[in-house]
């Protein structure tokens, strides 16, 4: 692909008991791609070799076209990270976290942080910790929004959060993703939320790559036998298929 | 242009621009997404409900406001512009495209065609007589059909 902002060439790693095998695939400028898979298939593990939490044994990732640990702090400024679990300070405010975000972003954009707290309506008054499930996530992605990132990598943002909540942060994503010139790497096992925002799905079962492509192109593969085939079908069936 | 805003609803809709489109998706329906999209703008064209030269919006906010991807969004334009339902000029936008009255009569047509036929097809794989297949289509127009 021409501009690819993420691509991964042959990952692998090997904890005891679990393996990461020969993991490639690339997402280019301007799309939102869906990581899916069974809880354990690793893709929190990719996620963290990208954000370099964790080190490849073998294999490279490049990230706007930079190798992500050579150029960790110049590529680590254009992305917006949201882990799985939200580290935040719980003893203090959710405007003193921004406070503290901002620091480390030179493209930091206070007015639409502003605005996107005021749309989700989070007190920035109130203690981190006292936030309820769905306003920590909002927040999480709220700080990784408002340096506007060219990539925003989210493990698991709506996991554990109401449809309510996960409509709202869907739609901002499409808002933020405006131009074209920003592009969204998504996991997830709440595959209903990639039928209909994602363009791309990578398909990870047991450490390997089961398929990356368009989903549409999945869809319309897997429909040909069952018409009303969801993405998450099409992981049930890779994950029985790989056992 | 008629303005209905149906999708998502949990959106501000003060945010929103003032072009935004009476269409509703869903990931469930065994139709492609972009086909549904396809569907309903060329109904509201063929309808009149939107008029030649009427501004479409573009494909990110399209996108954004049925929360639908970008990849199924440009496909549902591309297919409507190689149908010639719009057309895209560049720096300006997207619009529907100059059909003249006889053109919309003749999609209207083409379209109703389309569902005729595969209604005598269907109606000849079951061993119907053509008669029997006009006899038919005489009652569903007189309204004398009960569906059951």
């Amino acid at each position: 692909m021409d501009d690819a902002v993420l691509q991964l060439c042959k990952i692998s790693k090997a904890y005891p008991g679990f393996e990461l095998k020969d993991v490639s695939f690339e997402l280019p400028r301007g799309y939102i791609m869906g990581l899916v898979g069974p809880n354990g298939a690793g893709k929190t593990t990719i996620i963290r070799i990208m954000m370099n939490l964790a080190r490849a044994d073998s294999g490279q990732a490049a990230i706007f076209g930079l190798d992500n640990v050579a150029h960790e702090t110049e590529v680590k400024r254009h992305i917006g990270y949201v882990p799985e679990n939200h580290n935040f300070y719980d003893d203090m405010t959710a405007g003193w976290m921004a406070r503290f975000v901002r620091r480390y972003y030179p493209t930091w954009d206070q007015n639409y942080f502003d605005a996107l707290a005021a749309r989700f309506e989070i007190d920035l008054g109130k203690r981190a910790g006292a936030l309820s499930k769905g306003n920590r996530a909002k927040l999480s992605l709220a700080l990784a929004m408002a340096h506007r990132p060219e990539l925003l990598i989210l493990d698991e943002p709506t996991s554990g959060l109401d449809p309510v909540v996960r409509r709202e942060l869907l739609a901002e994503l499409l808002d933020f993703m405006g131009d074209g010139e920003r592009s969204v790497l998504f996991s997830t096992h709440i595959t209903s939320d990639l039928d209909r925002v994602a363009d791309y799905i990578t398909i990870i079962v047991d450490g390997r790559i089961h398929d990356s492509d368009e989903k549409d192109a999945l869809l319309e593969k897997a429909r040909k036998d069952e018409p009303t085939a969801s993405i998450e079908d099409i992981v049930i069936l890779a994950a029985r298929g790989e056992k | 242009m008629r303005q209905t805003f149906l999708a998502p609803a949990v959106r501000d809709s003060g945010r929103l621009g003032w072009d935004d489109m009476d269409i509703a998706i869903s990931p469930n329906n065994p139709v492609p997404m972009y086909q549904q999209i396809v569907d309903q703008v060329r109904a509201q064209i063929l309808s009149g409900e939107l008029k030649p030269g009427d501004p479409l919006p573009s494909i990110r906010k399209l996108a954004a406001d049925l929360l639908a991807s970008v990849i199924t969004t440009k496909r549902a334009y591309a297919d409507l512009e190689a149908e010639g339902l719009i057309v895209t000029r560049p720096g300006l936008g997207t619009f529907v495209a100059d059909l003249s009255l006889e053109d919309i009569e003749r999609l209207k047509a083409r379209e109703v065609i389309g569902h005729l036929a595969n209604a005598v097809e269907a109606g000849r794989s079951l061993g119907l007589e053509d008669s029997e297949i006009a006899e038919l289509l005489q009652n569903v127009l007189d309204g004398r059909v009960n569906y059951g």
